[in-house]
């Protein structure tokens, strides 16, 4: 059934001809934005005098530098990502060891592990966000049965306790699933090393630093760099608990591009901190890869 | 070459068909389209008030179009909108603080322009308060769809069992919420609860206090806020729960959370929205009977409730506009302004709605609520097209000071300092 016309065409031609339509797609999703973000980021977009684009330059960008709020958001970012993907990575670990294990139920423990993650994390922000109401709330109620405190503490209204409870929150939610990709790569890995193992007299503590955790630096790298990639954007969770507060405790980088794009209208200043924000990100991706490789290439030296 | 030819022919088709669509869609005219873009709700009876409007009007249809009801989501659509410059919605409601904003932007339709002179004499008929601010520069930009109040509910039967009658005053609430704190003795049972997290809510309640000693956040389209009167005011909302007449949680609570509290029988009073009232009408509610409405409180002078609710406007990129208009007028007319309240407590933007007989007959909610929702004082939403960045800054101080984390004081020196660089900047 194939057309003369269309059968004197080159393979290569032809492949690259069916491609096109995804690759204008792409254009119009990806790269089209990319350049209009980038291209703002250089104008002062006056959305209330018609839609003016007034060029000024690098203002945005020495702006955002000088702005006390950005920097805090960003010191806020960066402290959120560490300290809750450093604790999603040692409570997934933890997870992904006992699902390894042989034990009577497995299967159904493993899909109910997976149910935190499952809801939609607005969702979550906001049981818990009840959960840890100053009023009502559910943490406080055990505290004072328990005998812990004597009266209700205000979680939220303080800097500390709505931070805890963001970071709560999120290392609560996501702890499964970095359990379950830890325990696919877990799963790769040989009996028969661990057997040899044995054999030579290792025990258990030593072939889970000498032999699980190198085996598994490939799920682990994964992990981290999409952990760390998502928690660098963080915003649902900010949007649904706090609102950026008590004060602006909580701000993160999004949430600020957010307010500054969508309430206040700054279009080319929120573009400006988009940007910043992902020269954030690929300078982490690339310290994560850098690591990784350097730490490959020593180990086949050692070898 | 022929690669080139075939692409020309491709361009030249493409340009063809899409001319057709076009000059179709530029074609007859005799039908009016209108779209109405509003939070859910707005959207109350909108089937029902649709139908009987182009049953009266059959050359117009209307369609309508649900956005979210939260104020910062449909503000966000509204922006990205109309940014775009995109007419596919001809009527948009907006909240008291959109108005302006997009009046000055030029995205809103002159209304005096469609209406004719006669309409001046409907437009006294709406609540005074709720036609100021959607007046900008002496132009009309907005109607009134439905209005919103802060009220103050209170535990009728708690007030009965220690004597008292609704408090007029700051000063009698106070008495009164420690008299009956001591008497019920429950840890459980706050005072007076508000909203002060850092949302609008907090600038919202702020007006309550202020309105009770009359100071003003705008004048002559200068901040005002540092001034004796609203130092006074902010104290003593701060006050509030270092007193121990609010609870901690004030710093926290959203409208919704309140609702929850107040509903759970936890509160002698509260201060919110009428959506709570539907609520606490359901026999299965734990504080059924057992809630009374009154108007704001108030100090030297009788207090007055922050204003907000919806008003709709007509998009200045659409067609029809004549259309939209006859819309516009039918929805806010004195009947569905009537009907809404009947069957939805949505308050009227029209003062004498309160007073219908059929009204109060049929909704038992409107004996209460007709005390506490007319009088009404504005945030100066109309005074300036920035009042979205500078509530942001009053949202900021006000949650800093009320949790102790700055004084009343310097919660306004910064906030006014904020405010004024603002303006400045903007000016530029």
């Amino acid at each position: 059934m194939k057309s003369g016309s269309l059968a004197k065409i080159p393979d290569r031609t032809f492949g690259l001809l069916l491609t096109i339509p995804a690759f204008l797609f792409l254009i119009a999703v990806m790269i089209f934005p990319l350049i209009r973000v980038i291209n703002m980021s250089f104008f002062d977009y006056r959305v209330f005098e018609g839609g003016k684009m007034i060029y000024v330059g690098l203002k945005n960008f020495r702006e955002a530098f000088a702005d006390a709020r950005f920097l805090n958001a960003v010191l806020n970012t960066l402290q959120f990502t560490i300290v809750t993907v450093g604790f999603q990575f040692i409570i997934g670990l933890f997870i992904a060891l006992i699902l390894d294990k042989q034990f009577r139920g497995r299967s159904l423990i493993r899909m109910a592990v997976l149910l935190p993650w499952a809801l939609p994390t607005v969702i979550n922000s906001l049981l818990f966000r009840w959960m840890f109401d100053g009023q009502f709330g559910l943490f406080n109620d055990i505290l004072i049965r328990i005998g812990i405190v004597s009266r209700p503490v205000n979680w939220l209204a303080s800097p500390l306790g709505a931070t805890f409870a963001i970071y709560f929150t999120q290392i609560w939610k996501v702890s499964s699933l970095v359990g379950l990709i830890l325990l696919a790569g877990l799963q790769s890995i040989p009996q028969t090393i661990y057997e040899s193992a044995t054999v030579d007299g290792a025990g258990e503590l030593r072939k889970f630093f000498k032999l699980t955790l190198p085996l598994l630096r490939p799920a682990i790298i994964v992990v981290l760099i999409f952990r760390s990639l998502v928690a660098l954007q963080v915003f649902d969770v900010i949007y649904a608990m706090t609102k950026g507060g008590p004060a602006d405790a909580t701000e993160s980088v999004v949430y600020n591009i957010y307010m500054q794009t969508f309430l206040f209208t700054e279009f080319g200043y929120g573009s400006a901190m988009s940007l910043l924000l992902s020269v954030l990100i690929l300078l982490f991706g690339f310290m994560y890869i850098r690591g990784f490789y350097r730490q490959e290439s020593t180990m086949g030296e050692g070898v | 070459m022929n690669r080139g030819r075939g692409l020309t022919l491709f361009l030249f088709l493409f340009a063809v068909v899409g001319l057709a669509v076009f000059a179709g869609g530029q074609g007859e005219k005799e039908q009016q389209n209108v779209v109405i873009m509003v939070g859910s709700h707005g959207q109350y009876l909108i089937e029902e008030t649709m139908e009987a409007f182009m049953a009266e009007h059959p050359t117009i249809s209307v369609e309508a179009v649900a956005i979210s009801s939260v104020p910062q989501e449909s503000w966000q659509t509204y922006t990205t909108m109309f940014a775009a410059q995109d007419g596919s919605a001809h009527i948009v409601g907006m909240y008291p603080t959109d108005v302006v904003h997009m009046a000055e932007a030029g995205w809103l339709t002159d209304l005096s322009q469609l209406y004719d002179p006669s309409y001046e004499k409907e437009l006294e008929k709406f609540n005074r308060t709720a036609v100021e601010i959607n007046t900008v520069g002496g132009n009309l930009y907005a109607v009134p769809l439905y209005a919103d109040a802060l009220l103050l509910y209170y535990r009728k039967d708690l007030l009965e069992k220690y004597g008292f009658q609704p408090p007029t005053t700051w000063d009698e609430l106070t008495k009164q919420v420690q008299t009956i704190k001591a008497g019920e003795n429950d840890p459980n049972l706050a005072g007076y609860i508000f909203q002060a997290p850092k949302i609008e809510g907090v600038v919202c309640n702020f007006v309550n206090f202020q309105s009770g000693v009359g100071g003003e956040i705008m004048k002559d389209g200068k901040i005002v806020l540092d001034s004796p009167k609203n130092r006074e005011a902010l104290s003593f909302m701060v006050g509030l729960v270092q007193k121990g007449i609010a609870p901690e949680s004030v710093t926290t609570h959203n409208p919704n959370d309140d609702s929850i509290q107040f509903g759970n029988g936890n509160a002698i009073f509260m201060n919110n929205w009428p959506f709570a009232l539907n609520k606490y009408l359901d026999p299965e509610s734990k504080v059924y009977g057992k809630v009374g409405i009154t108007r704001m409180v108030g100090n030297d002078q009788p207090g007055a409730s922050c204003l907000g609710g919806v008003s709709i406007g007509i998009n200045n990129f659409s067609e029809d506009k004549d259309g939209a208009w006859e819309f516009v007028k039918y929805i806010t007319n004195y009947e569905w302004n009537k009907q809404r309240a009947i069957r939805s407590s949505l308050l009227p933007a029209r003062d004498a709605v309160y007073q219908d007989p059929e009204l109060l007959e049929k909704n038992p909610a409107f004996k209460l609520l007709a005390e506490g929702a007319q009088y009404l004082k504005s945030r100066p939403t109309h005074q300036t097209k920035y009042y979205i960045k500078l509530a942001d800054r009053m949202q900021y101080h006000f949650n800093k000071a009320m949790l102790g984390m700055q004084t009343p004081e310097e919660a306004l020196t910064n906030a006014q300092a904020e405010m004024n660089k603002i303006l400045e900047e903007e000016a530029e």
